[in-house]
């Protein structure tokens, strides 16, 4: 699942849970985080400072928050979604915390990030980030459970540019642009 | 489904199970052990009657069959030996006997009838789950048909034991069939005897029966029914959906998987199993 084009879109499939998985040494504070819209129009975002639950609303949860202070080391943040019948969107995506309190440039293209995306049958999807030269915050992936079809994740890379992390709203602007 | 390498079972093992067996060893010492030769008796004596009164499955007779069985045992690379035999009898129900690593497999002909291959799959693999982990070791049948000589704090931890294996077997099973779906389905026929519903609606199903036995547990007002050794098809539903993920992960080699990750979400459904068992 090749993120490079800005807006790409690729449907890869339905699925009913998902595992996305960021992992690095660099010393970098990188951020794994779900933003989502539930069926009743509730918005929400699972990240550092809410994990989440797997065994109630909003059934995603993250593993932790690792890389704090930009440490370097084994750092590893995994996203889980177990149900996600209750959800209308979810929008995965990452940032890179330091740059993102100074408003500048992620670092991701100079560490050794890797992200992958793997769902319930064990499809697995490699990620490449690529924010640009501004960006510090990267849509990955948006599941679309908006029809009766069932959940599908698709490709829509986008870059961001945050200064300070305040408000969901900030997220949601940069992914509905 | 390409084959899976696993290079330490035992770490699959739900650490509940590990926490409960302490816990026990710590307030009634260790748990007796089935003597070795009383195990060799039982093993061969049961090995008789499968070989007298049921039929055993080899490749010629059934060999979707035996290729399922063949892809779940060879999962251990040669650990075990043993072979799998069916019963005529319409209950969904399995059974396996271990000693040495040797074992034998029972499944009724219902299960060979109404469930797919991957079902299959998650039923012989959850069998296996119990040779691999050694839970023949312990007989909790006995120990606890002497139930009024126990005191009940460790009878209970012995039935809480008993039920904790079966989520350790049940991952083995999940590890065997690949996905979340053949489980869940497989779980859902054994309990309701009902074939032909939408995996969703079995999701469904499970989730909201789940939220209220839950609930239920918590009041204390389900104690008799929570006395059993195997926890409730909801509960196992439950324990499966939180680890799957990262049990197909681990079963697919996908780089998502991590031991650091699997042992977090094993302490969740530890800490939901444990909370329910007060």
């Amino acid at each position: 699942m090749e993120l490079k084009q800005k807006g790409e879109e690729a449907n890869v499939g339905g699925f009913k849970q998902l595992m996305v998985a960021m992992r690095w040494t660099t010393a970098a504070d990188f951020d794994l985080a779900a933003a989502y819209e539930d069926k009743s129009g509730k918005q929400g975002l699972v990240y550092f400072g809410e994990l989440g639950d797997l065994n109630a609303h909003p059934f995603m949860q993250l593993s932790g928050d690792e890389g704090v202070g930009d440490k370097g080391g084994e750092n590893e943040e995994v996203l889980r979604i177990t149900k996600l019948d209750d959800m209308k969107y979810v929008w995965l995506m990452c940032w890179d915390y330091g740059k993102i309190k100074e408003g500048s440039a992620a670092r991701f293209n100079d560490s050794d990030v890797t992200l992958s995306v793997m769902d319930d049958k064990g499809t697995a999807h490699e990620v490449n980030l690529d924010t640009g030269d501004m960006g510090n915050l990267a849509l990955i992936a948006t599941i679309d459970n908006s029809t009766p079809i069932g959940a599908k994740l698709v490709n829509t890379s986008k870059a961001g540019t945050l200064k300070g992390l305040n408000k969901l709203q900030d997220l949601l602007d940069v992914i509905q642009e | 489904m390409k084959r899976p390498v696993i290079e330490d079972f035992e770490a699959l093992r739900f650490g509940y199970e590990e926490s409960l067996l302490r816990r026990i060893t710590e307030r009634a010492g260790p748990i007796p052990l089935r003597d070795f030769s009383d195990a060799q008796r039982l093993l061969n004596g049961r090995r008789q009657d499968l070989l007298g009164d049921a039929v055993r499955i080899t490749a010629d007779l059934l060999p979707q069959v035996y290729t399922a069985y063949s892809f779940c045992l060879d999962l251990f690379r040669g650990a075990y030996s043993g072979d799998l035999f069916v019963r005529q009898s319409p209950t969904y129900n399995a059974s396996v006997f271990a000693h040495e690593g040797k074992f034998d497999l029972l499944i009724h002909s219902g299960l060979l009838n109404d469930f797919t291959i991957d079902e299959l799959r998650f039923v012989i693999g959850h069998e296996l789950g119990h040779v691999a982990f050694e839970h023949s070791r312990f007989p909790i049948h006995e120990i606890l048909s002497h139930l009024r000589e126990i005191p009940p704090e460790i009878a209970s931890l012995l039935l809480s034991w008993s039920r904790a294996a079966e989520v350790s077997a049940d991952r083995i099973g999940l590890l065997c069939c690949g996905g979340l779906t053949p489980a869940v389905t497989a779980l859902f026929k054994t309990a309701s005897g009902l074939r032909g519903i939408h995996v969703d609606r079995i999701l469904d199903s499970f989730r909201g029966q789940y939220e209220e036995l839950e609930r239920g547990i918590r009041k204390g007002g389900d104690a008799y029914r929570w006395m059993r050794t195997h926890p409730m098809i909801p509960i196992r539903f439950k324990a499966l959906e939180m680890a799957a993920l990262d049990i197909v992960a681990l079963c697919r080699g996908a780089p998502g998987f991590s031991w650091k990750g699997f042992r977090a979400i094993d302490a969740q459904i530890a800490f939901i199993l444990e909370s329910l068992d007060r």
